[in-house]
């Protein structure tokens, strides 16, 4: 069961609809996104869209804040491409159709991880050389995980195993309740860690560490006599096979334990039965390693998440390059751009795939949301001059920074260029000059509201000459 | 005279509305006249006009004839001016060129539909042009039809117009009886043959072809009418019938028309012969496919039938035709609610508001699914939106008044209640819930006269319960006893309502201060647990425990089941030993040695034993206890060490109740040969069914029970998390979180049907388990590995409550693909006993084999809960 479109209207950042095609296949995701730029909020709706049968999540708390009709997240599914594909909606109206049994087992063997979950690698408790990664996997790592005794998520044991009201010590029976509860809670995560060091070791050759992981963890316990839940620990070791062993905390600094997480992330995953619908996406989670880790993660991706569809976002573009570079081949993935674009009312994230940016930016002038017309009209420019450059091989000025490159670079180029071709008349130039400090400019957004409509009519249509003219 | 082809005259307006909505937005602006035409013709003439053409005159003579034919008929009237003449001469039907229009477009529209019925018709919409105000000539007013027509010529030079196409709405044949029904009961003012042709010329001009049918169809509708405002039931029924027979009628004349058949389906289902409605509804939907209502009213009929899926089906296809259908949301919303689907029917709820927001009954309904959710406030506030916008809203008053009741605002209720009655005294629901009020507020007296009532208008079986519950109260026991019984006998569960309303008998007896009579206590508390699984009314209570409308679905998808465990073991549970004095008749190793040391026969009476308090599910934990078990007739002096021990006791003993002698067991259950066989215990509370199997001849304590099997499958089927469910919700319970272990109960736990091969794996398992969970309790085993052979136990369990599932739920597990005996039975699972050698690593091998990520059954179990049904009964919604 693959994921063939995304369709997302009005949440969080996205305002309107987008829709982003996966292919009958169900393509595998890449993103580049500037901060703001709805990448994260892609991330978030698929999440959350996965997620809603477990309950507790409103669409309105995710409402786009600059439209106030409401919203809605729809995905397509199709077992292969040549069977008929279905439509699964979560938004405020429509809340039971994620009810269905395919993502209900889709959650429970999703694999979302952001850099936020990452994050707490560098808070985990370390005494001198031990490390307890306690914290790390039960609030973090493996709160997805479903334990084996109970059938519930490791998350929801230990939440309620913590909120339960401690018994007094002369209690007896709930004292008795209560340890009967620790005993299953211990007796079901140490099965897991026992699974988990292995797979996760395993992995961990693959970003070149020969060592093994060991996961240490003596149970939690009952101190009635304070009232606690005590040995809240999981003490992390790691057996060199080929060093000795007290050098190891030097080897545990926070890249290489961010590494360690996400083999052991990756694991939970792979120890558990699988939905039918397997999604894993990682939300800009690889920023946190080195470049040197960064590639392997592509290869596990790679060998042991065949069957998985995956996504992944970054804001990284050189990265994201890379990413685009080594997926290219084969046609299992499908990269997109997302740019931000901010006027003084609202943002609006500008999705790259979709190329009829003047058809947007007529849409939004017929709508008189002149300030979304007037994004898609520089976008639309953007890319135009953008796209003429590189087909014709013009020489464009050299910025280190690619995110500072400036429309103006494109443009100069092709001044320059039409000195010698003469593609443009010179009425078009003074028209894009004339717009371009007014409409097709960045920092005019926060005026447009003062500018006639007959002037933007006349942008629209000077675009469009443009772009027949360069064709 | 040519008729135009019919296909011609099609069009898509599928709904009286639409036609209406059509007329009125043509005629927005500025003065208009209509004309009705119950065929359509290809030109709008005169009848002086139609007349020539057959003789081929030509229409430039056509005001010389006209004005011929008024200097003849100038002789027969006392009138000189000729446009009189003519008025009078088109008024009888003679032939003019005069052309009838009217003013009033629904005159316009009675026309139409009125004949032809087999043809659709039509309205012409003329503007008062220049051009048409020269040929109109207004109706004289001397006629009182004309007037009651609002009536107004066109002259044509021609003999006729040709009106544009925009300017001709068409009348499919199958609407023209609903919109004659609908002027009928046009607010401004009846339209209706009655009224359009009120005098004897108009009478005579009424005898078209199908005349007899017409009058049979409205003398239907005014008989319905009738039905509706006559409140007396039985009454109402005779009346509704009389529409029956009309209707009827009205299809003898060999005209197949939809509105008939609708309107006779409403009729039939007004008189309960819901069967005989769904025929006819779909009899009109054969006829018109496209006629929403009749859908609508066949889901309506469905509905009543408790056939929920059927109505869906109809509702949908009726907002697929009508997409801003109201009233068709709200009654799929009603469907949904009534299956349980409660989110659903809010939603449509919802959407009904918004397509009609004075849809008073889509706010009623709205309160009510609020009310079940307990979300007062938000009830209320739309009990009193329908209540403003339908002032005799009958059920509205009844629901608020209900909910007030709920919350103990008896006097807001009681109003309601009251209310409703006065706007319909023959209401058996409003008395009902009045007398319900009533007797929650303790005023007995008040509640039975209202149950009295309703039982007059309504013997159900509710109100039977809840007035014998009355005179409880009132200590009118051959009363209540007598309404109990009948309820009892129409299969209501008399002993959930009573259970719900006071707990129990001892807490009943103690609030009021009576004592009741054995014979109603056995009324009141004998409870059959799978006879009862009908799902009752709801019983509005203060506390106890209630059912959600899914749990109560879901109990009723229970099925499968074959017999009671009772019915099984041909044997109840029996009650431990009961002492008197646990301090002088168990002992420990010490005592236990003393007393053997001092006489040999003292081994004899000294038995294993263990206290309810210390059986664990599957098995019992070894304990170093014994019982010294002097049975009812023992004969003492043949034990002089233990008289001698129990002596040191003599007065504590001899002050127990009961007949024994003072060195016998307080209490011993008859059933005492079992004590020395395998057989299982259980406590009489646990939070889950904790049946233990015991082959080493354990004495059970009271408040422990002995369940007389050694058949391991039955206890496999016991302790599973589907049993526990279905013994906590049908049986009385005041805490689902301690459930107490009646054996009346227990007996009744309905036991599901399955092949040997199913019992045989099922038996294998609870082998399995019995051996690892005595392995980790006594660890006598010294490689025993306490963690993942507690996984392992688990996981076997696990696998018993799955298996279970499937012998309860086969339909819900296998429609999620989810199976267990299948994959298991495959895998020729061995007995324990044709396991050679080391048996805990053989476990250990299947075990690991079986919790494999791949394996069917892991993945089965792990994904089960994306079952609704497994997420009830896990609390996992």
């Amino acid at each position: 069961m693959r994921i063939t479109k995304i369709i997302i209207k009005n949440f969080r950042a996205f305002y309107g609809e987008y829709q982003i095609k996966l292919s009958k296949g169900g393509k595998n995701l890449l993103v580049y996104g500037e901060n703001g730029s709805g990448k994260t909020s892609l991330y978030q709706a698929l999440k959350i869209f996965v997620e809603s049968s477990e309950g507790g999540q409103q669409f309105e708390t995710y409402q786009n804040v600059f439209k106030s009709d409401a919203g809605y997240i729809k995905l397509h599914l199709r077992k292969d491409k040549y069977s008929k594909q279905d439509t699964y909606e979560w938004s405020a109206t429509v809340k039971n159709e994620t009810n269905h049994p395919l993502i209900i087992e889709a959650s429970k063997s999703k694999a979302f991880l952001d850099y936020m979950d990452l994050l707490d690698t560098h808070y985990v408790h370390r005494q001198e050389e031990i490390v307890n990664v306690y914290e790390l996997l039960l609030d973090n790592l493996l709160v997805n995980t479903v334990h084996p005794v109970t059938g519930r998520s490791l998350g929801s044991e230990w939440t309620a195993l913590r909120q339960t009201p401690l018994p007094r010590r002369n209690s007896i029976r709930r004292i008795g309740e209560l340890d009967n509860r620790v005993e299953a809670f211990n007796n079901g995560l140490v099965r897991i860690l026992e699974d988990l060091q292995a797979k996760a070791s395993e992995i961990l050759q693959k970003f070149g560490y020969n060592v093994a992981l060991d996961l240490d963890f003596p149970g939690i316990t009952y101190n009635k006599d304070k009232k606690t839940l005590d040995n809240q620990e999981i003490l992390l070791n790691v057996e060199f096979f080929d060093r000795s062993i007290p050098e190891h905390h030097l080897f545990l600094n926070e890249a290489k334990l961010s590494a360690i997480a996400i083999a052991i992330y990756f694991s939970t995953i792979l120890l558990q039965p699988e939905s039918d619908l397997k999604i894993i996406a990682l939300d800009d989670v690889l920023i946190g390693l080195d470049m040197s880790n960064r590639l392997p993660v592509l290869d596990i991706l790679e060998e042991y998440f065949e069957d998985y569809q995956i996504f992944l976002t970054t804001y990284d573009k050189a990265w994201y390059e890379i990413v685009k570079q080594r997926t290219s081949h084969g046609g299992k993935w499908k990269a997109v751009e997302f740019y931000f674009r901010q006027t003084d009312e609202y943002e609006l994230p500008v999705y790259m795939e979709d190329k009829a940016y003047l058809d947007k930016a007529r849409e939004y002038l017929d709508a008189n949301d002149y300030k979304a017309c007037a994004v898609y009209l520089r976008t639309a420019f953007e890319i135009i001059i953008e796209d003429f450059c590189e087909d014709k091989h013009l020489p464009v000025k050299y910025r280190r920074d690619p995110n500072k490159q400036d429309s103006q670079d494109f443009w100069d180029a092709i001044k320059i260029e039409n000195q010698t071709s003469a593609l443009l008349n010179q009425d078009i130039i003074n028209d894009i000059e004339s717009y371009r400090t007014r409409i097709l400019n960045p920092l005019s957004h926060a005026t447009i509201a003062n500018i006639p409509k007959k002037e933007i009519e006349d942008t629209v249509e000077a675009v469009q000459h443009l772009k027949d003219a360069l064709r | 005279m040519s008729i135009q082809n019919q296909s011609d005259c099609q069009n898509t307006l599928g709904t009286v509305e639409d036609i209406i909505r059509a007329i009125e937005k043509k005629t927005t602006d500025g003065d208009y006249i209509f004309r009705g035409e119950s065929q359509c013709y290809e030109k709008v003439s005169s009848n002086l006009y139609r007349e020539l053409e057959v003789v081929k005159m030509k229409y430039s003579d056509i005001a010389d004839v006209q004005a011929e034919i008024a200097e003849e008929a100038k002789v027969y009237l006392d009138e000189t001016d000729e446009f009189e003449i003519l008025s009078a001469l088109q008024h009888y039907g003679g032939k003019t060129n005069l052309i009838d229009f009217t003013t009033n477009y629904n005159v316009a529209l009675f026309f139409a539909c009125y004949g032809h019925p087999d043809k659709p018709g039509r309205v012409i919409v003329l503007q008062k042009t220049e051009v048409v105000k020269r040929m109109l000539k207004s109706s004289p007013d001397s006629v009182k039809r004309a007037v009651d027509q609002e009536s107004v010529f066109i002259q044509p030079h021609q003999g006729f117009i040709t009106p544009d196409d925009d300017d001709i709405i068409t009348i499919p044949k199958d609407l023209k009886l609903f919109i004659l029904e609908h002027l009928r009961e046009h607010p401004d003012r009846e339209i209706s043959p009655k009224t359009i042709y009120n005098d004897i010329h108009g009478f005579i001009r009424t005898q078209t072809t199908y005349w007899m049918c017409y009058r049979e169809f409205y003398d239907g509708l005014t008989w319905k009418d009738k039905g509706d405002e006559v409140k007396d039931l039985e009454e109402k029924q005779k009346v509704y019938k009389k529409a029956v027979d009309h209707y009827t009628k009205a299809l003898e004349h060999d005209l197949q028309q939809t509105a008939i058949y609708n309107n006779r389906g409403n009729a039939y289902v007004a008189i309960s012969e819901i069967n005989k409605g769904i025929e006819d509804f779909s009899k009109a939907i054969e006829l018109y496919p496209s006629y929403a209502n009749a859908y609508v009213n066949r889901g309506e009929a469905y509905l009543r039938e408790g056939k929920f899926d059927k109505a869906i089906d109809d509702y949908n296809i009726a907002i697929g035709i009508q997409p801003g259908f109201a009233e068709a949301y709200n009654n799929r919303g009603k469907a949904y609610n009534e299956n349980g689907e409660v989110d659903k029917a809010l939603i449509d709820f919802n959407k009904a508001i918004k397509l009609d927001s004075t849809l008073a009954e889509a706010y009623n309904n709205r309160g009510n699914v609020y009310e079940s959710k307990n979300k007062f406030e938000k009830a209320l506030i739309d009990f009193n939106t329908a209540i403003q916008l339908r002032t005799d809203f009958v059920d509205a008053y009844i629901n608020r008044g209900v909910a007030y009741g709920k919350r103990d605002k008896f006097d807001e209720a009681i109003k309601d209640l009251a209310d409703a009655i006065n706007i319909d005294e023959y209401h058996a629901g409003a008395y009902f819930n009045l007398g319900n009020v009533y007797l929650l507020n303790d005023n007995f007296n008040k509640a039975v006269e209202n149950y009295d009532i309703s039982l007059k208008l309504d013997p159900d079986a509710i109100s039977y319960c809840h007035r014998g519950l009355t005179f409880l109260n009132l200590k009118k026991w051959n009363n209540a006893r007598d309404d109990l019984t009948i309820a009892k006998n129409k299969g209501f569960d008399v002993v959930s309502a009573f259970h719900n309303l006071y707990r129990d008998v001892a807490a009943f007896e103690q609030k009021y201060d009576v004592k009741i009579p054995k014979d109603i206590v056995a009324l009141l508390t004998q409870y059959s647990l799978n006879r009862y699984f009908t799902t009752q009314k709801s019983v509005f209570s203060k506390d106890g425990l209630h059912e959600s409308s899914e749990v109560l679905k879901l109990l009723k998808k229970f099925q499968n089941m074959e017999k009671t465990l009772s019915e099984y073991l041909q044997k109840n549970p029996s009650r431990g030993i009961t002492t008197g004095c646990n301090k002088a008749f168990i002992v420990k190793r010490p005592t236990h040695d003393a007393l053997i040391a001092d006489h040999p026969s003292s081994a004899d009476l000294l038995k294993p034993y263990m206290m309810a308090s210390e059986i664990n599910r599957w098995c019992v934990k070894r304990q170093n206890k014994w019982l010294i078990f002097t049975q009812h007739g023992i004969d003492i002096d043949s034990y002089p060490a233990i008289k001698k021990h129990l002596q040191n006791y003599f007065d504590v003993l001899r002050k127990r109740s009961g007949k024994q002698e003072w060195y016998e067991l307080q209490i011993v259950s008859k059933e005492t040969n079992w004590l020395e066989q395998p057989k299982c215990f259980y406590p009489e509370t646990a939070s889950e069914t904790t049946f233990a199997f015991d082959d080493e001849g354990y004495y059970i304590g009271s408040p422990g029970y002995l369940l007389p099997t050694k058949q391991l499958w039955l206890l496999g089927v016991l302790n599973t998390k589907a049993v526990t469910w279905l013994y906590a919700h049908t049986t009385p319970q005041t805490d689902r979180q301690y459930l107490k272990f009646t054996p009346r109960y227990v007996a009744e736990i309905p036991i599901p049907n399955m092949p040997p091969e199913q019992k045989t794996l099922i038996q294998k398992l609870v082998e399995y388990i019995l051996y690892i969970k005595k392995q980790l309790i006594t660890k006598t085993e010294t490689q025993i590995n306490n963690n993942n052979d507690y996984i392992m136990l688990a996981y076997f369990g696990n696998i018993l409550d799955a298996l279970v599932y499937e012998l309860y739920l086969p339909n819900e597990l296998h429609k999620g693909k989810k199976h267990f005996f299948q994959p298991l039975l495959n895998e020729k699972l061995p007995s324990i006993d044709e396991i050679q050698g080391d048996r805990i690593n053989t476990f250990r091998e299947i075990f690991e084999y079986l919790y494999h990520k791949d394996h069917p059954v892991r993945r089965n179990y792990f994904f089960l809960d994306s079952i609704k049904e497994i997420r009830i009964i896990e609390s996992k919604i």
